[in-house]
């Protein structure tokens, strides 16, 4: 039976209300809030809440941009592939074409997993 | 010459005399000076609350103070807090204790022991209050064993009238909270008084260390018996900001077995004389800013519940398809997500680690094994959990969405879990944020896979006649 340490109870007390809203907030006034928060983060150490890179309500909207575009550039790929005879085609452009279109599609389909409630 | 042999015999003497004094330090120079038990059976889990005046009448300071407990008595135990009392009455501050189980060789009848670690050394001939509290589950034992639909249900709570403790105790006084004033019988140790629904046994004086009266009180017990005896609670963190938890319960009813049939018509038409002893809601006190929660079983959701959301906590009351009578059981599973930043921080040191509180949502339930799995994500390297009470911890896999080398799981596990136990705990793992890239860039990987593909199937030549 592997037993577990005891750890001071302080961090937890400390649940973090930070919401950073200083976009309001004039140069100076800044400035002195910044000072303030420094002091405060020197005794005080309030842990950093953890978020997710991108917000979370911008996921279907990215969903959607992202899957559009990539789309957009699947069928420039497929009418680039169809329109031109077959000594014309160009390899650079056929792999640059489908990479661009597979980043975005890759993209886009993990904001579409997250969107619709699959968190990966 | 004869100064030298002196000298060595007086410090033989000296380190032959302190020897012997050594471990009799233990037991004999701490004595309670009064001692007053409140022990509340309003409930399946028992809470004992213990107040001792510990006097040191020895020499040297005392740092330790110990509990003892009968074998019978210690299985069951599942918490003991100690705190100290400082200041009088309007600026009272409690400062808690450490208390450890502890060892003895010499232990009378098999008693085991509790150490309390006392922060400030007691001074010789000093005294300090000790406020302790210790919970019981599974100690009353329903007699009759089974009941039948209509009756009441009534419960044996074997305890002793004398405090057991390896130390005089000069005065001592007990009393017992019975949720109703029925009490069928209880054993009279002089002076024994009952009023309404509190018991009184003593005050006695001066009795002898391990003194021990066994009592047994027969009383009337309808508060609902409700045992998890499993929960498996899975809490997934997925740094694209969710905390995914899933709870899978084995609910059952651990009061005087039903017998006979269940008349659904009886149960509610007469709903105060029938089925008291049974139970129909549980009530589960999840975080706030809860959301997509759910309530099912292997057939399928189970539509009788309600959520009610707050600032502070939420509220899931749940109804299983049927009420729970004595012996019967439920299995169940209740899930929910959460927001990732109110649970996942960045420590100083530059790790991350999730707060969350162990322990099972249900109020008032007694849980026989709780295991909690924390799933962290893919690429999180060193995980460790910090707790406050000790668990049995080990690591395991899992496999899950876009998963190439799985994902590692913290698995702690507890048995006796009580309400008391829903303290934070957290898990601290290393996380490089280049690894979030990976699901995406798989994702990539497999869509360009098909457009190279393509373009290979149409640069190929595959004619069999040029």
């Amino acid at each position: 039976m592997v037993q577990a340490h005891l750890f001071s109870l302080l961090y937890i007390h400390l649940l973090p209300t930070l919401r950073n809203g200083s976009s309001l907030l004039s140069n100076s006034k800044r400035k002195l809030d910044a000072e303030r928060r420094l002091r405060a983060s020197a005794t005080t150490m309030a842990p950093r809440a953890i978020t997710s890179p991108v917000p979370d309500s911008l996921y279907p909207a990215l969903a959607f941009l992202m899957l559009a575009i990539g789309l957009i550039f699947t069928a420039t790929f497929f009418i680039y592939e169809t329109t031109s005879s077959r000594r014309n085609l160009s390899i650079v452009k056929e792999v640059t074409t489908g990479a661009v279109a597979s980043v975005f599609l890759g993209f886009g389909s993990l904001f579409l997993l997250l969107s619709s409630g699959v968190y990966v | 010459m004869e100064t030298l042999l002196r000298l060595r015999a007086s410090v033989a003497i000296s380190i032959f005399a302190l020897l012997l004094v050594l471990p009799s330090c233990s037991a004999q120079d701490i004595q309670v000076v009064n001692a007053e038990r409140r022990i509340d059976l309003t409930s399946h889990i028992i809470k004992v609350f213990l107040t001792l005046k510990v006097e040191n009448t020895g020499a040297s300071p005392a740092s330790e103070i110990l509990l003892a407990f009968p074998p019978t008595q210690v299985d069951h135990l599942a918490v003991v807090k100690a705190q100290v009392a400082i200041g009088k009455r309007k600026k009272k501050t409690y400062i808690p204790q450490d208390v450890n189980p502890k060892e003895l060789p010499d232990a009378p009848n098999g008693t085991k022991y509790f150490s309390i670690s006392l922060l400030n050394p007691l001074a010789a001939g000093e005294a300090v209050t000790l406020e302790v509290l210790y919970m019981l589950t599974h100690s009353l034992e329903p007699f009759p064993v089974e009941i039948s639909q209509s009756e009441s249900q009534l419960v044996y709570y074997r305890d002793s009238a004398l405090i057991l403790s390896p130390y005089h105790i000069k005065q001592q006084i007990t009393f017992i909270k019975t949720p109703t004033s029925k009490v069928e019988s209880f054993t009279v140790v002089d002076p024994a008084h009952r009023a309404g629904t509190e018991l009184k046994y003593g005050p006695y004086n001066g009795h002898p260390p391990y003194s021990y009266s066994p009592v047994i009180v027969h009383f009337e017990n309808n508060s609902p018996f409700a045992v998890v005896e499993e929960l498996v609670r899975e809490v997934e963190i997925s740094h694209w900001g969710s905390l995914q938890i899933t709870e899978q319960y084995k609910l059952a009813h651990a009061g005087a077995r039903h017998k006979g049939v269940f008349s659904r018509v009886e149960y509610q038409s007469r709903a105060g004389n029938s089925g008291v002893s049974s139970f129909r809601h549980l009530l589960a006190r999840l975080p706030p800013r809860v959301h997509s929660v759910y309530y099912r079983d292997e057939i399928g959701n189970i539509s009788s519940s309600r959520l009610r959301l707050g600032a502070q906590k939420s509220e899931l009351e749940i109804e299983p398809r049927y009420p729970l009578f004595g012996g019967w059981k439920a299995t169940f599973i209740i899930g929910y997500g959460l927001p990732l930043e109110d649970f996942l921080f960045e420590s100083p040191d530059g790790r991350r680690y999730l707060n969350f509180s162990y322990g099972c949502p249900l109020v008032e339930t007694v849980v026989d094994k709780l295991t909690i799995k924390v799933v962290l994500p893919e690429g999180s390297k060193g995980p460790s959990a910090v707790v406050p009470f000790p668990v049995n911890q080990y690591l395991e896999k899992k496999y899950s969405y876009l998963d190439v080398v799985g994902r590692t799981v913290v698995v702690l596990e507890k048995k006796n879990v009580v309400p008391e136990h829903n303290t934070p705990f957290q898990v601290y793992y290393h996380f490089n944020p280049i690894f979030m890239l990976a699901e995406p860039l798989m994702l990539t990987s497999a869509f360009f896979l098909l457009f190279v593909t393509w373009v290979a199937y149409l640069h190929i030549d595959l004619s069999l006649r040029k």
